[in-house]
């Protein structure tokens, strides 16, 4: 293994701890959101929002369902990095 | 008071970019930071109007001030001193004089009382825009920039010819709130509309936008697209339809920042959802949601400048804004990462942040309606938000994959200039009084109580935890080199498909009709000169003689006929 591989799995692992912490973070928080909605009256726009732990059940799915949608949507709008290439060929300057 | 110059604000910014080209490169940057401050004593300026010119018995009120143009004025100048600040490291003078320009125009045009005076500052952006856009130099920000003008000179039509037909049908020009009757506030609607980037007139934003160099870019993300928003503000307050046009704004773009590669077209997308909010607190059109557009657009400017910023960095020590080549650059470039999260969680409205303190006047103002549906939407959008601002930009490009990338020295200018940036939008996050105090409708209250806190957080974490659920098992897509299709596709794939066509068809029978007419042009003159070189009547008539003959008889023959009538 040389220097630049070693270096490279180095820096994965370092990522990997990072984004194992982060997690661990974001739990932790979530927990305490959570014990927050137990023992208090939140107070929303909507008689919807007022639901038990909506605006978190509503981020959830809305962040699954945009990416969803966004590799659905990579099938019908999503061309070669070069798709407009041609409109600079056609220019005498290009 | 203000010293009156006898000058429209933001004009002697103009007058001193005029002057950049001339002066020796290091001196630039300090002559236009003097411009701005010059130009910023317009801020102490009292409300009314302080300049009028009569031309061809139209009075063009060029120095307006009120309670609306004073923070759009205020936000105006600190982007264009941030800007300043940001590209000190830049010494070419056509990228310099057209950034200055530009934002003073901007600032011109905030301060037009009148319709007229609009359309020229209105236009003068549209101009000053392009050549930074063409600062860049490359072919493709050229060709770019040339559908940019024409997009951005179409606005400029459409609320020159709006403010003919408004003054045949009111009698005067002063811009005012309108309402969508009638051709003439439909023209001023729509222009505004081209710059606020409605749906599918938005097309020209993320093309040209990330077109520009790194501080070219941050420049474009502030001016124009707010001049819009205050100049709906002001023309249509409360006007329905910008609740649904606004509402769809801030939901389609999420989709496309998600499959999105170039990261400076993501924020681009995300500036156009942004907008979105912007438009649909103008829809709403209640003072306490006035003041929620105003808010948001004084945040925004800041914290999409940061962000722009900070990918403007990566630019330009990277050399590009891909996903897909980036990654991995938390260790090389901790405080442009830092600047950068700090920019990710202002827009995406975490509590203590800017973005948290105008887009809860927003919300709150949407909750009091009767439109539910387009509350959700928002709601739905600040999940988008979170995605392609929150976690998309900073993931991909610090965190991701690691990174063996050399690093060079970040300009000091670009790391103050984001510091200074990052300030901001932390200190209006912990003291939003300090925002709260210069918006133009009544008196706002604090926005941090428990519900409002714990409600966005719920939101926030919970999507946040989506996108690690979604990256732990894989279901996240993957950053490939591709063009997303947007808007601008219609006119630069669709028509030149079907127009291209035409003309070609059109063209050929131009050609063969052409080619009809010569061959019997060609025939006939053959014919003539046949019989001119051949003899009718025998070998000594020659056979002009001939003709003269025929002639002669024609001619007595038609004075026989008119005898006999």
């Amino acid at each position: 293994m040389n220097d630049n591989e070693m270096k490279h799995k180095v820096e994965k692992m370092a990522l990997e701890r990072y984004g194992k912490a982060f997690t661990f973070v974001l739990v932790i928080a979530i927990v305490v959101l959570l014990v927050i909605e137990i023992f208090t009256h939140r107070h929303g726009e909507l008689p919807i929002e007022e639901m038990f732990f909506f605006p978190a059940i509503y981020g959830f799915l809305a962040f699954v369902f945009i990416v969803m949608m966004g590799k659905l949507l990579r099938q019908v709008i999503m061309r070669p990095e070069n798709y407009y290439q041609d409109e600079e060929d056609d220019r005498d300057d290009a | 008071m203000m010293p009156d110059l006898g000058l429209p604000p933001g004009l002697v910014m103009i007058l001193a970019a005029i002057a950049i080209p001339f002066l020796p490169p290091l001196t630039r940057h300090i002559w236009m930071l003097l411009a701005v401050a010059i130009s910023a004593t317009t801020l102490l300026a009292s409300p009314g109007d302080h300049l009028i010119w009569s031309i061809m018995g139209l009075e063009l009120s060029l120095y307006h001030v009120d309670n609306l143009t004073f923070p759009f004025s205020m936000i105006f100048h600190i982007a264009a001193f941030l800007v300043v600040i940001y590209s000190w490291h830049v010494k070419t003078w056509p990228e310099l004089t057209a950034t200055l320009a530009y934002a003073g125009a901007a600032i011109a045009a905030v301060h037009a009382g009148d319709l007229i005076s609009l359309f020229i500052w209105w236009e003068a952006t549209a101009i000053t825009s392009v050549f930074i856009i063409l600062a860049a130099g490359t072919v493709a920000a050229r060709q770019a920039a040339m559908r940019y003008l024409i997009i951005q000179v179409s606005s400029g039509v459409l609320l020159i010819g709006g403010a003919a037909l408004y003054y045949f049908e009111f009698g005067r020009i002063t811009f005012e709130a309108m309402t969508l009757e009638g051709m003439a506030s439909w023209f001023i609607f729509l222009a505004f509309g081209i710059k606020a980037a409605f749906p599918f007139l938005n097309g020209w934003l993320q093309d040209a936008y990330p077109e520009a160099t790194p501080t070219g870019t941050v420049a474009l993300s502030a001016f124009t697209t707010k001049l819009a928003i205050y100049a709906l503000a002001r023309g249509f307050p409360g006007t329905e339809a910008l609740i649904w046009i606004g509402a769809v704004m801030t939901a389609f773009p999420v989709f496309f920042a998600v499959i999105e590669n170039d990261l400076r077209r993501v924020l681009s997308f995300s500036l156009n959802n942004q907008l979105g909010f912007m438009v649909v607190a103008v829809g709403i059109g209640t003072p306490l949601a006035l003041n929620g557009a105003v808010a948001h657009a004084f945040v925004h400017i800041i914290y999409k400048a940061l962000l722009f910023m900070s990918v403007g960095c990566v630019v330009h020590q990277t050399g590009t804004a891909k996903a897909s080549e980036l990654g991995g650059l938390y260790r090389k470039m901790p405080f442009t990462m830092l600047c950068c999260v700090i920019g990710a969680m202002s827009i995406a409205a975490f509590p203590l942040f800017s973005g948290f303190v105008a887009k809860s006047l927003t919300m709150t103002a949407l909750g009091g309606t009767e439109y539910a549906l387009a509350y959700l939407v928002l709601l739905f959008a600040s999940a988008g938000v979170l995605e392609h601002s929150g976690i998309k930009i900073p993931y991909f490009t610090f965190f991701a994959h690691p990174s063996t990338r050399e690093i060079g020295k970040t300009p000091a200018g670009m790391t103050i200039a984001m510091g200074i940036a990052a300030i901001m939008c932390i200190g209006i996050g912990i003291f939003p009084g300090l925002l709260y105090q210069i918006l133009p409708y009544a008196k706002v209250k604090n926005p941090y109580d428990l519900s409002h806190v714990t409600g966005q957080l719920q939101l926030l974490l919970l999507a946040g935890m989506a996108f690690v659920v979604l990256i732990r098992l894989g279901l996240y897509p993957p950053e490939i080199r591709s063009t997303v299709l947007n808007t601008d596709w219609f006119y630069r794939r669709l028509a030149p498909a079907i127009i291209k066509p035409l003309v070609a068809f059109f063209m050929s029978l131009a050609k063969s009709v052409d080619h009809i007419i010569m061959m019997v042009a060609r025939k006939a003159m053959a014919g003539a000169k046949w019989i001119a070189e051949h003899p009718v009547a025998g070998p000594v008539i020659p056979g002009p003689a001939a003709l003269v003959q025929v002639m002669v008889l024609l001619f007595i023959m038609a004075i026989i006929y008119a005898n006999f009538i």
